[in-house]
């Protein structure tokens, strides 16, 4: 990667600076937010059509959040 | 067996289901079919979850073949096993996401009505119902050779209810939900008015 292309895109210098686990926490913030949605649209699923797999389902949209946390808190506590 | 239980419920033509119960379910209304878009028309959606499972994989493989040390640009092991916990976590999320959407998706034919449930995306959400003694006309359309081989296709319902028109898209068996749906209007109209039987 050439050193002066921030230079020409200061947003290439920025990011390049910003290290590896600084843009994984930014992207799991992000995907936090998505998380949350995806398990209230289950929720709301749940109550429009109930059957067996539904509750699997709440518990997989739940594991999604922990692991989303689980992998948080592990950037957070190493780097 | 419980396993098997359960995944008997993830299916695209299920009659006659037990263990299903739905919103606004009236107490003596019962669930001839349940239907769902055939799992021919996720072949799209199943590749490329497949295609983000591997691609750390190819790009492992590709970046060793060009002899490319990740230590050079600063990359440690840890980092590298937080980006592809990172990685399998959001493909993790996008296939939950299109099998929840896949599997909500219903149209439900019960003795009393018809019901399409739509959600779009992970935000909207779409109830319309017709009652089996408004239904007018109903035809099906099995087009193009992917709907020819794997039997499926499209269920077009006139009704006189406020929306007009039910598609069911893509289900499974066209000609048997037509003959069921007639089936039901047939035993409808037999009965006495206002009846839930």
């Amino acid at each position: 990667m050439p050193v002066n292309s921030g230079e020409v895109f200061p947003i290439i210098n920025f990011i390049l600076n910003l290290g590896l686990e600084s843009i994984l926490l930014f992207v799991l913030f992000a995907y936090l937010i998505f998380s949350i949605l995806v398990f209230r649209q289950v929720k709301l699923m749940e109550r429009t059509l109930l059957t067996p797999l539904s509750t699997l389902m709440s518990f997989a949209a739940v594991l999604n959040i922990i692991l989303t946390f689980v992998l948080i808190g592990g950037i957070l506590v190493i780097f | 067996m419980l396993l098997a239980d359960l995944f008997s419920q993830a299916k695209s033509f299920l009659k006659n289901p037990t263990k299903v119960g739905f919103e606004h379910q009236h107490s003596k209304e019962r669930t001839i079919l349940l239907l769902r878009q055939h799992l021919a028309t996720q072949i799209v959606p199943i590749v490329f979850i497949f295609s983000l499972l591997i691609l750390p994989l190819v790009i492992g493989l590709v970046l060793n073949l060009v002899e490319v040390d990740l230590k050079r640009f600063g990359i440690t092991g840890i980092e590298l096993f937080f980006a592809l916990a990172t990685w399998y976590l959001i493909v993790y999320g996008l296939a939950l996401e299109r099998f929840l959407l896949w599997y909500f998706n219903v149209y439900i034919v019960t003795n009393e009505r018809i019901i399409d449930i739509d959600f779009l995306g992970i935000a909207v959400k779409r109830l319309s119902e017709c009652n089996l003694n408004q239904i007018q006309d109903i035809t099906f359309a099995v087009s193009g050779p992917i709907q020819t081989i794997f039997h499926f296709g499209d269920v077009l319902i006139q009704t006189a209810a406020e929306k007009q028109e039910f598609e069911f898209h893509s289900v499974p068996n066209p000609d048997l939900v037509v003959k069921e749906i007639m089936t039901q209007v047939r035993l409808e109209e037999a009965e006495p008015a206002g009846l839930v039987a």
